[in-house]
């Protein structure tokens, strides 16, 4: 089982970026909802190709962002 | 690694911004006046600043709060950074730890070289 953490960059401008480490599938956004809701306004969101692993036995799913 | 999110702090929080300012050495009062050069303008909170001019923060209707101030002679981009950007930073690093602390998670701060800062939130 991966160790799930989340690594938060706030840069000199007061900008930040959220990083959800060893999620599978949309947890990650479960995981980081909480800081996204308190912290501001949301830019880019980037999905990475982890979100789309799921443990299916016949169909592989593609979400295009 | 998931997903990957970039956010434009706002403030929400009196309290973090409270602490923000604490570290910086500024405090705040509420229902003030705040200083300009030749000018003053209302806050429903004030940072003061050291230099001749302050903060005004005011209550925004989307419930979060606006900042205010007299940018002349960069008195206040000294202290706060452009565009308060260094204000906005250490709002967001205690906010953010304020929220993941309610929630259980443990905090580690870390200052990188390139003057951002960063938290790794563990125990989710």
């Amino acid at each position: 089982m991966k160790h799930k953490i989340i690594e938060i960059v706030v840069q000199p401008s007061g900008e930040l970026h959220i990083d959800a480490v060893g999620f599978s599938g949309s947890d990650c956004e479960r995981a980081t909802a909480f800081l996204e809701e308190a912290l501001g306004l949301i830019g880019q969101k980037i999905r990475k190709p982890e979100y789309n692993h799921r443990v299916v036995r016949n169909q592989v799913q593609n979400i295009s962002v | 690694m998931s997903h990957f999110v970039t956010i434009k702090t706002q403030i929400k929080d009196i309290g973090a911004l409270r602490s923000a300012c604490v570290e910086l050495g500024f405090s705040i009062d509420e229902n003030a006046e705040a200083r300009g050069i030749g000018t003053q303008q209302r806050g429903d909170f004030v940072i003061r600043l050291k230099g001749p001019c302050d903060i005004a923060v005011q209550r925004q209707d989307d419930r979060s709060f606006g900042l205010s101030t007299d940018w002349w002679g960069g008195h206040v981009e000294k202290e706060v950074g452009a565009n308060y950007g260094r204000l906005l930073q250490l709002y967001a690093v205690h906010k953010a730890s304020r929220e993941a602390r309610k929630r259980g998670l443990t905090v580690r701060r870390t200052a990188l070289q390139s003057g951002a800062i960063k938290l790794t939130l563990a125990g989710v």
